[in-house]
């Protein structure tokens, strides 16, 4: 357990400090092997190999999470019924899916039953509703307060904008700009066909931009 | 708006954008090392049972006792109720076996100030003794169901479920992984409320978090 904390730490951000790009240049900065060499290692019984899937994916995967749920509480449960899921059934994955298709399907899944359970969702610009999503801020708002709030209230303005797209819309987007999947594989992940991703983005993006002027 | 991998340059925008107004860190050391531990017990379970042995032995053990405190429960007649029977049933036979009738209440000072109690730890031979003496006494009325004490005896078995999960707490906590194995069981308590923790873990989240 020590040298597998060592390997993680200190924690990837999923944030501005993480790779832009998304899982190749990972994968480029992280060694050699890629996910799906490295998923084969783990089916067969590499347990170094979980660890490094699990540094290079824990941080978009808990980013996407979180900006699908809008609560910690809730990425948190779910971000350990996806590992715990790819866990249960890492031996039967076979490479004709990417692993971090394979494993964001999961999530999604996950994510979808929640709020089928939660039904009806609350926006969380409804009064009454939860409080905004908690998120941790990397870095500190400037020194000129007038920036400072401004930046605050467009940051509360885009989550509120995400939180009130509808699960499918929000779903694709998130694919779409954290994880920078193709419409391919959103589709893959979604159980949707290409074209409904395409609609879904649209309308997502259409709407984002309403809402932030 | 691109289909390939790369993004478009308003999705780009929007992308560092997102980023820039709503980071979020990683999970947290602790999901991490609930993880960790997750995995761990995907792939060692057999190494780890054996770590786990007396820990399982004392689950089972505690478990056999609970269902039978359970069993007892369910055919040990209330003391309470031999009270109130007898009682009821005094003035038709007033001087037929007086001390007898009253056996139960006169047998201690404890049973006479937690009759319910005394019915739980009564042993089983005392039963056919109690029947003979509502006999002698004339006393008919059936034995009642168990008393309830509040449910503080209740054992909550631990969901199928949640097994793995408990294990992977315990593990943590043997580990020294105190933050994590606390926010395991907490975990396990908001999935399971009710969930009956190993003593090592209630008193870890008895303690007061520490300040971060």
């Amino acid at each position: 357990m020590i040298a597998a904390t060592a390997l993680l730490m200190p924690h990837a951000s999923a944030g501005a400090g993480a790779g832009r790009r998304c899982y190749p240049s990972a994968m480029a900065a992280d060694g050699d092997s890629s996910d799906e060499q490295l998923a084969l290692a783990w089916a067969g019984g590499d347990q170094a190999a979980f660890l490094r899937l699990y540094a290079r994916h824990k941080g978009r995967l808990y980013a996407f999470l979180l900006r699908s749920l809008g609560r910690r509480d809730a990425a948190d449960d779910c971000f350990q019924d996806t590992w715990a899921r790819a866990i249960a059934a890492h031996r039967r994955w076979r490479p004709q899916a990417r692993f971090s298709t394979w494993l964001l399907q999961i999530a999604h899944n996950l994510v979808v039953d929640r709020f089928r359970r939660q039904r009806p969702m609350v926006s969380i610009d409804d009064g009454d509703g939860p409080a905004p999503p908690p998120v941790l801020v990397d870095g500190q708002p400037g020194s000129d307060p007038a920036a400072a709030h401004e930046a605050l209230e467009q940051g509360r303005r885009l989550r509120a904008a995400i939180a009130a797209l509808p699960l499918e819309q929000r779903t694709a987007l998130l694919l779409r700009l954290d994880a920078e999947l193709s419409l391919e594989e959103i589709a893959e992940v979604t159980g949707a066909g290409r074209e409904t991703v395409k609609s879904r983005l649209r309308y997502a993006m259409d709407k984002l931009r309403e809402a932030m002027g | 708006m691109s289909a390939g991998p790369g993004l478009g340059r308003e999705e780009a925008a929007l992308a560092a954008r997102l980023r820039r107004q709503w980071p979020v860190s990683g999970p947290s050391e602790a999901l991490d090392q609930a993880v960790l531990a997750r995995a761990g017990t995907a792939r060692g379970a057999r190494r780890r049972t054996r770590a786990r042995l007396p820990w399982l032995l004392a689950s089972a053990a505690a478990a056999v006792l609970a269902v039978g405190t359970v069993l007892r429960l369910a055919v040990a007649p209330a003391p309470t109720d031999d009270i109130l029977a007898t009682e009821a049933a005094a003035p038709a036979a007033p001087a037929a076996t007086p001390a007898a009738a009253r056996q139960p209440v006169a047998s201690g000072g404890a049973e006479t100030a937690a009759p319910e109690r005394s019915a739980l730890r009564a042993p089983a031979a005392t039963q056919p003794v109690q029947a003979a003496e509502r006999q002698a006494a004339g006393v008919t009325a059936p034995p009642s169901p168990p008393a309830d004490d509040g449910g503080a005896r209740q054992a909550v078995a631990v969901p199928a479920a949640a097994e793995a999960e408990l294990a992977a707490a315990v593990a943590l906590l043997e580990a020294g992984q105190d933050a994590a194995a606390a926010a395991a069981a907490r975990t396990l308590l908001r999935r399971w409320p009710g969930i009956e923790l190993p003593e090592p873990l209630q008193a870890l989240l008895a303690e007061p978090a520490p300040v971060e």
